[in-house]
């Protein structure tokens, strides 16, 4: 398995996290609609390369963010926007859902919040793949 | 983006502003904490973003109002922008890319309704992870002399007791003659004695106002256990303090403490019952295994002490809180911690 990034990732200590394993599993991510490929699938190191990274969060920058359901994402956005009424032009506005494989990459195992991160194989393509579950709060 | 009504800065005036902690992120930091080499604090809060640019609000906040936030005690939507120590704050328009920042100065009752937090948005809803060198206490009312030398004291003990337990991994502990308090006081000068270096608590900083805020510099981790006992002693005190009373009577009764040698028989009428006590009682704070504390403690009689001096140690804490003094955090367990992303 090649990731994608594996030049950049090389650089991060300990990344992708050593307990992180390829995923088979539905997944949950926040997107824009239509989604947008590959816009709503580059990881927040290439969205943001001005970004400020340190430790674990240097790691994740070259990750992309899911959830194991439905609820946890939902859950989590509703939290967010009462931080950050604006969330939704960073995040996205629409909850969309895809069948995960490993061919995807390696995903690391969800925190208690059902949030985890997947480094993803120079391979993979998310092209069409994504359904739009609903609009979020 | 929402127009802003201010004035356009040729650069941001506030220069070396260093990254403290990132108190709120996904896929990027959200709300940041810096800090001036001057000592003053300031909140980075991100706001809004469009194709090129995203826009982050920067305020300076007493370290005061940023301990009241961390620990849940006020929502950010009474931090930002209420509590800027200024007038104004700066909103710093910074390309995703590359290019110079535009810089914004706006009065505080400028800020947009969409650029401010939604009302009672308490930050433990959504907490990241903390550095794992220092911790903070919010201070509050009156301390005496007396008192602000014996909260580190006893905190101390405490600390010192799980950092062996939990940190250390104690497998045994030598055996001390436990007769009345000046024996529990050689036990904790023991037992912080085999607290590294880096890790024994020193108070690191202290803002004396109300609310202030008094900062060890310590195992983080180990801290937080302490906490987590105090809240147990708070929560579940009855079941806690009834092993202690029955621990306590027991040994008064029947003159436990002035028996002098292990191989006493009279210990076997007394061994059960000072070993379940005890592990109840420890059992109660919910960090340490009572089973594992009272095998690695020896002697049941011993387990006993240890546990009750444990006890009064976190008692005392729990009555600086009573008493106006300090505000506990929630513990870590009951908060929704550690989510970075």
């Amino acid at each position: 398995m090649q990731l994608r990034y594996a030049d950049q990732l090389t650089d991060v200590a300990e990344c992708p996290p050593i307990h992180a394993s390829p995923p088979d599993q539905l997944a949950f991510r926040y997107v824009r609609d239509p989604v947008q490929c590959p816009g709503d699938f580059l990881p927040v190191a290439i969205l943001q390369p001005n970004r400020q990274l340190d430790g674990t969060a240097c790691c994740s920058a070259w990750a992309l963010s899911f959830f194991e359901t439905r609820d946890a994402a939902i859950l989590r956005f509703a939290q967010l926007k009462r931080f950050v009424k604006q969330i939704h032009k960073k995040l996205g506005t629409h909850l969309a859902q895809v069948q995960l494989t490993q061919a995807d990459g390696v995903a690391t195992p969800p925190n208690e919040y059902g949030h985890f991160e997947l480094f993803e194989d120079s391979g993979s393509d998310f092209s069409g793949r994504f359904a739009i579950v609903e609009q979020l709060p | 983006m929402i127009p802003l009504n201010g004035e356009q800065l040729k650069s941001l005036p506030v220069g070396r502003l260093e990254h403290v902690r990132e108190l709120v992120a996904f896929d990027g930091p959200l709300l940041t904490q810096l800090r001036h080499p001057s000592g003053e604090q300031y909140l980075q809060y991100w706001c809004d973003c469009d194709e090129s640019v995203e826009r982050w609000m920067i305020l300076r906040i007493s370290e005061a109002n940023i301990l009241r936030l961390m620990n849940g005690f006020i929502p950010l939507d009474m931090i930002i922008p209420n509590e800027c120590r200024d007038d104004f704050v700066y909103f710093v328009d910074s390309p995703k890319a590359s290019g110079p920042d535009k810089v914004f100065l706006v009065p505080k009752e400028g800020v947009p309704f969409d650029y401010r937090p939604a009302t009672g948005a308490f930050l433990e809803e959504i907490y990241s992870p903390l550095t794992q060198d220092s911790y903070s206490f919010v201070v509050e009312g009156g301390w005496s002399v007396k008192a602000l030398g014996d909260f580190p004291h006893v905190f101390s003990k405490a600390y010192s007791l799980l950092y062996g337990f939990t940190f250390l991994h104690w497998n045994n502990i030598v055996s001390f003659p436990w007769r009345g308090g000046f024996s529990a006081m050689h036990f904790f000068n023991w037992a912080s004695q085999q607290v590294a270096g880096e890790h024994r608590p020193n108070v690191s900083a202290m803002q004396y106002a109300s609310p202030g805020f008094m900062r060890f510099s310590l195992h983080r981790p180990t801290a937080q256990e302490v906490i987590n006992c105090i809240v147990a002693y708070k929560t579940s005190n009855v079941d806690i303090a009834a092993a202690y009373s029955k621990l306590a009577s027991r040994i008064r009764d029947h003159n436990l403490n002035d028996v002098h040698s292990p191989d006493d028989p009279v210990w076997i009428d007394h061994d059960a019952f000072l070993q379940s006590e005890a592990v109840k009682l420890m059992n109660g704070f919910g960090v340490i295994d009572g089973v594992a504390f009272a095998t690695i403690c020896g002697r049941p009689f011993e387990a006993a002490k240890i546990a009750m001096a444990f006890y009064r140690q976190v008692r005392d804490l729990v009555e600086f809180e009573k008493d106006g003094l300090v505000r506990y955090p929630r513990s870590d367990r009951a908060r929704a911690v550690g989510v970075a992303k």
